[in-house]
Parts: structure tokens; sequence; C-alpha cells
């Protein structure tokens, strides 16, 4: 039977085992660049954010207390370092964002099998709405790992998910761009899927 | 739409998307990231450790002949441990390379 998150982080913390922590990067790496791919709606930056945020908490390993589980703490480092990045890279999603009320559609232009209408609706959400429900809903972790990830109340996160899904599924049900108006989506320039 | 189909949709896609990533470069690049700098440490260490091994070699035989001359070690080996000073001299030399070998071992 295979090693636990745990095993491993008490192999990599007494052995200083680099087989242990490559074994946990291999386990989470897939999922941690996913999430981080559809939070950030781009994939420009993404793999150096969890290079990033992998070597950060190799480094930091021996911190880990365990009160938490290893993936939350991991999806913690990556959120932090995702903001972070997202700080630095403010002046050029402002003309991201003025380019999109333009009716020019920005974006990665690969890692597109999403569908248009979620990506959408997705990236309309606020941040830490997308975060919560993507670590919930996509990526399966209980509300309490979401908060430990997201360094937020625990009720915060249950109502940002509540918030989320009630936005998404308007958004999504939403059969023309006249009626996602009325939820409040802008949708002015946007080429749905449909 | 329901919840679970949302959940459903949601998972679906990250999934899809991980199971893109699951097998590139990635982790091995980062794997050989991480131990570079061990890499950079073992090498300083083996070239030091070469250094000081040519030069306790240099010295043995005067180390050698010292520690055996010794009158600490002649006091044991007379206090009835069975060994002559010369042979308590290599063994206290072997203890001293074996513990480094098991040191520079657990820090590699």
């Amino acid at each position: 039977m295979g090693k636990s998150d745990i095993d491993l982080v008490y192999l990599a913390k007494a052995t200083h085992d680099d087989d242990a922590f490559a074994e946990l990067v291999r386990r989470h790496q897939a999922k941690l660049r996913a999430f981080l791919v559809r939070l950030s709606g781009d994939h420009a930056s993404v793999d150096d954010i969890a290079q990033l945020s992998l070597i950060k908490a190799h480094r930091a390993i021996a911190d880990f207390r365990g009160g938490a589980s290893f993936r939350s703490w991991l999806f913690a480092i990556a959120y932090r370092e995702f903001l972070q990045q997202k700080r630095r890279d403010d002046a050029v999603t402002r003309i991201s964002a003025a380019a999109a009320e333009n009716g020019i559609q920005t974006g990665p232009a690969s890692f597109d099998d999403i569908s248009l209408d979620l990506k959408n609706a997705l990236s309309r959400l606020p941040e830490n709405e997308r975060a919560s429900l993507l670590l919930c809903d996509a990526v399966g972790f209980t509300h309490a790992e979401a908060a430990a990830a997201l360094s937020a109340p625990l009720g915060s996160v249950k109502s940002w998910v509540l918030r989320g899904r009630e936005k998404m599924r308007a958004m999504l049900s939403a059969p023309t761009n006249e009626n996602a108006d009325s939820v409040g989506v802008k949708t002015s320039g946007v080429i749905y899927a449909r | 739409m329901r919840d679970d189909d949302l959940g459903a949709l949601l998972s679906e896609d990250l999934n899809a998307l991980a199971a893109k990533f699951e097998d590139d470069s990635f982790a091995r690049k980062l794997k050989y990231r991480i131990e570079s700098r061990k890499r950079v440490r073992a090498g300083v260490l083996g070239v030091v450790g070469v250094l000081g091994a040519g030069i306790a070699a240099a010295q043995f035989n005067r180390l050698f002949e010292s520690a055996s001359q010794s009158t600490l070690l002649d006091g044991l080996a007379l206090q009835g441990s069975g060994f002559s000073s010369a042979v308590m001299a290599s063994l206290i030399i072997a203890t001293a390379v074996i513990a480094t070998a098991i040191v520079l071992q657990r820090e590699g």
C-alpha cells in the first residue's frame, strides 16, 4: 500500500528525502496547475507560479505542522503566490480588461477545452468566490480545507461557494446575453459557444 | 441546473485539464531544480573531501607513528585492553573515518 501524504511529509522532514517530496509533487502538481489555470484564466504564468510554490513548499516543509492536510497547505502557498503575481501584473490586467470591454476576447489560446460559457462565467465571479468554488466543487476540497488554503474563515468560504454556485447557475442557464445581463453579468463583446 | 450538475461540470473540466499536466515534464524539471542545490553542495564536499583525504594520506604515517607512541594509548594498552598501542591507534583512526562516512551519507 502506498504511503499517505502525511507519511511522505514526515519522511521528507525527518530524512530530507527528496524522493518523498518528489512523490508529493507528482501527486499534486497536475491539480494544482489546473486550479491555477482556471483561477487565473491564463496559463502563461501558471507553471512559474506552481514551480515557485512547490520550491517554497520544499524549503518550508519543516514548518508544516500537520494541522491541515498537505494539499490545503500546498494550495495555500500557491494561492498566496498567485495573489502576489496578480498584484505584480495589475497594470497588464487593467489593459486586458479594457480590451475585453472593447469587445476583444482575451485569454489563453490553449487549454480551452472548457466551454466558453463555463470559462466566461468563471471569469466573472469575484476572485474569492471563484477560488472557493474551484477548490470545493472542482478540486474536491472540503470547506475546511478550502478555508485553510484561502486563509479565510470557514463561514466566509461556505457563503462564497453558495454565492458562486448561484451566480454560475444563473449565468449558465441564461439563454441569451439579455438574460445574462439581468443577473448582472457583463456580456458585451463576449462570444458565446452556443 | 442543480448544484451536483455544476459540481460535476467543474470537476470534469478540472480533471481533464489536470490529466494533460499529469505526464508532462514539469515534475521532472522541478525535481532537478530542487536537487541542484544538493548537487552543488555534494560537489563542494567532494572536492574538499578529496583534498582532505590527500592531506590526511600524506600525513598518515606520521600520525600513525605518533599515535602508536602515545603514552595515553600505551597506558590503555597496559591496563589490559588486550591490544597493542599500534592496534588501538588503528582502531581510533578507523572509527573516525567510519563516523565521517556515516555523517556524509546522511548529509548526501
